[in-house]
């Protein structure tokens, strides 16, 4: 099978995509025999060059389709957003030369809901399928699909896998580490990795941690990440730069000197020197419940080290949930009147009662995880996924174009919303329940 | 059968309403919003509970009276205009104003109780002995952060701090946004290849030009050093100082310090950067000439704002007082 595949010719300037898109093409490169693959390579800021410029790329790509004969054209990358090069393409190409299309779906696909609109007027009838992260944005992005489409199963579900070789286990490292920070067999070091932005909740997370007090045993709490202030913009909320380090630190200014020498905050880390605290540390803990979360590649890096992980049953964190293989428990959400719910005992339970991990349960646990979430892990499903056929596009429902309605109302403003606020009511549980799995330890106990 | 375990509530809009309260500046004017655009990113706004916050003109005191502490992010120019036309309401109760300590000179007696001093300081800083692996120079390409002769002599000051040789290894890149108009005059032609050309000159040929979305897209600044080129003539604490120093980024190793100063306070900024906050001993304060306190400037300030019909910050008033001030203190020596 011929692939075209459209990427991106510049790295992501968004975090966890600078991870992402390399992993994806690695995995694509794993085809191996019976795939032929061409990249063809596109600026990620196509729609912001010169007309001229842009156009004379999309007709080169529209030449190097019809001189190639593609049997799929693949868009690995998030960026440049691929309905837009698809418009573009249309400009130029008749819809009947073009191979069938597959589109890998990213967490920004509500961010750039307006853009996959526009695939409503020009797709009419081709073959396409999606691929998402996650089941929850598998339930997302249905959504907004028609029913006689949706009853076609044009969605497929590929997780973003983890590079084995970045992110394993190392009984040394942990050791190494730990007897640098002076810890012993008495103390728990619970872990929380990313960006440290307002719908992440690390101020919740740190007050939780200050709450778990029990005797024999010594928690520390190690925040690893950049402070990132995009406030949370979907509901109209834009922060100041500085605002998320200046909540936290209020949070700290109340801390015991105690307390203030067992949360530890290590700023931006690069993947060796995260690969190795994510081996020192016990728990991986993120309550976050960022808007665009499909996936979740902190959490899946540090499950791929063994760590036992507590999660928000948010997005994508929910597709990690086990109990046996490795251990990832996630802490209940709801939406009520008044915001978000969150039940965090089951947070301080686990991390009270964490009775510690050998080291060959936690090689267990990594070579278990990594088996279904790494790169190689992940070669015979794209295989399965590419082989399918491509569903005829009936295209999106209104829900896409109401969305970007109320999102590119939002944006230009830049007020806070009551309508998209996380709450019961509005808009917000109508997109967003979708990402709420339900599998918390405590609805299987009452089940 | 539901279970009574207690939740924890998160609401966003709590912190849209700090966040608004803490940093609502009141633009008020088209003045201040003409001001603050045209030096923007190095104007652009950020969070503390210091209060930093940009004035010019001294439009904004009904705002300056809601809170008793604002760190004044300002330089040279409206400081002194401000400490010449703000209303004496200020100086009552306690309130502070913190200004970098770099203009004492400015104060006037009667405010010398309501003002304490600021410097923006890093936890890492780079000299001969302690390389970056990289520099980030920033400015702006004409005269309103630093005139061509100011950006020559910082250029060559940063260029004497490392030797040809580590110059070489060291990864430079430069960001000196063009802006289209000069803040105090009509639009002029300005050459801004002159400006490479220092760099290129005086560090090396090998300069990265990066665009403002990439450098502001980069959460990591480590083993970076910030050298902005900016004189403090309008902006002394800019934005660009502070998203790269809160990012990891460090400054230059400084040579001396002014004497009379006492350490305070320490306020952190970020992970990496903050504020020190001094007091000033103004009893053994060297003696000068303030200009802006003679006689003679509120006859000038009439004659010049009755000719002028629209008011803004490219009018005559401005210019003539911005020229006559930095001149004025430079000749001193004060700057």
């Amino acid at each position: 099978m011929k692939l075209l595949i459209i990427k991106s010719s510049t790295e992501s300037k968004w975090g966890s995509c600078k991870v992402i898109s390399p992993n994806l093409h690695k995995l694509y490169h794993g085809l191996g025999k019976g795939f032929e693959l061409d990249w063809f390579e596109l600026p990620e800021d196509l729609m912001k060059g010169e007309m001229k410029s842009y156009s004379s790329l999309v007709s080169e790509l529209y030449k190097h389709i019809e001189a190639t004969k593609p049997d799929r054209l693949v868009f690995v990358d998030h960026l440049p957003p691929p309905p837009v090069v698809v418009s573009f393409l249309l400009i130029q190409a008749q819809l009947s030369k073009l191979p069938p299309m597959i589109f890998h779906l990213y967490g920004d696909f509500t961010y750039f809901s307006k853009q996959w609109n526009y695939l409503n007027e020009v797709l009419e009838g081709h073959p396409v399928r999606f691929i998402v992260a996650s089941d929850s944005q598998e339930r997302l992005v249905n959504e907004f699909l028609a029913d006689d489409f949706k009853a076609q199963r044009p969605i497929d579900k590929l997780c973003f896998p983890v590079n084995a070789k970045d992110y394993f286990y190392s009984s040394k490292d942990r050791t190494d580490l730990r007897a640098e920070m002076g810890l012993g067999e008495d103390d728990v070091v619970v872990l929380y990795s990313g960006r440290i932005s307002l719908q992440k909740n690390v101020d919740l997370l740190i007050n939780e941690f200050l709450k778990i007090k029990k005797e024999g045993k010594r928690f520390h709490l190690w925040v690893v990440g950049a402070f990132d202030d995009v406030g949370a913009d979907f509901i109209g909320y834009e922060s100041y730069p500085g605002y998320m380090f200046a909540k936290i630190q209020t949070i700290l200014d109340g801390c015991s000197q105690d307390e203030l020498k067992r949360v530890k905050f290590f700023g931006h880390l690069g993947k060796a020197s995260l690969r190795v605290t994510k081996a020192a540390a016990d728990i991986f803990a993120s309550f976050s419940l960022y808007h665009d979360e499909d996936y979740g590649m902190s959490p899946a890096e540090a499950l791929a080290t063994g760590l036992t992980s507590i999660l928000t049953d948010w997005g994508g964190y929910s597709s990690f949930a086990s109990s046996d293989k490795w251990h990832c428990e996630l802490v209940s959400v709801g939406l009520s009147e008044f915001g978000f719910e969150l039940g965090t005992q089951s947070f301080i339970d686990l991390v009270e009662n964490y009775a510690g991990k050998s080291d060959n349960l936690r090689f267990s646990h990594s070579k278990e995880f990594l088996a279904k979430f790494s790169i190689e892990g992940n070669i015979d499903v794209l295989r399965e996924i590419l082989k399918k056929d491509g569903v005829p596009f009936t295209g999106f429902t209104w829900l896409l174009e109401q969305h970007a309605f109320a999102m590119n109302e939002n944006w230009s403003k830049i007020k806070y919303n009551k309508f998209l606020a996380p709450r019961d009511k509005g808009y917000y549980p109508q997109l967003y329940n979708n990402y709420i799995s339900g599998k918390t330890k405590e609805n299987n106990n009452e089940k | 059968m539901k279970n009574n375990e207690p939740k924890e509530i998160i609401q966003w809009s709590y912190d849209y309403i700090q966040s608004f309260y803490l940093n609502n500046n009141g633009l008020t004017s088209d003045a201040e919003r003409q001001y603050l655009n045209y030096l923007s990113p190095f104007s652009d706004k950020y969070f503390s509970h210091l209060n930093p916050f940009i004035l010019f003109g001294g439009a904004a005191h009904e705002q300056l009276l809601k809170k008793n502490v604002w760190m004044l992010r300002d330089g040279l120019i409206p400081l002194s205009y401000f400490f010449q036309e703000a209303s004496v309401d200020l100086m009552k109760g306690k309130r502070k104003f913190i200004i970098h300590k770099d203009y004492w000179f400015l104060v006037p007696k009667e405010w010398q109780k309501n003002v304490i001093f600021y410097d923006i300081t890093s936890n890492h800083v780079f000299d001969s002995n302690n390389l970056p692996k990289k520099i980030v120079i920033t400015g702006v390409a004409n005269e309103t952060l630093a005139d061509p002769e100011e950006f020559t002599e910082d250029i060559k000051e940063l260029a004497a701090v490392f030797s040809k040789k580590d110059l070489e290894k060291i990864e430079i890149s430069a960001y000196l946004p063009n802006k289209r108009t000069d803040l105090w005059g009509r639009w002029q032609d300005e050459n801004i290849f002159k400006y490479a050309k220092v760099m290129f000159q005086n560090l090396k040929l090998d300069i990265d030009f990066p665009e403002w979305e990439i450098i502001k897209m980069n959460m990591d600044f480590q083993n970076t050093l910030y050298f902005e080129i900016n004189r403090g003539t309008l902006v002394k604490d800019s934005y660009l100082q502070h998203m790269m120093l809160s990012r990891g980024a460090g400054l230059l190793k400084k040579k001396n310090d002014l004497k009379g100063f006492t350490l305070i306070k320490k306020h952190p900024l970020s992970l990496y950067h903050g504020v020190d906050i001094y007091e000033f001993d103004f009893a053994n304060a060297p003696d000068y000439e303030n200009p802006i306190e003679s006689d003679i400037m509120p006859y000038f300030k009439t004659i010049i704002e009755k000719g002028t019909s629209a008011r803004h910050v490219s009018a005559g008033w401005e210019k003539w007082y911005g020229t006559y001030v930095k001149k004025y203190y430079k000749t001193a020596g004060l700057v």
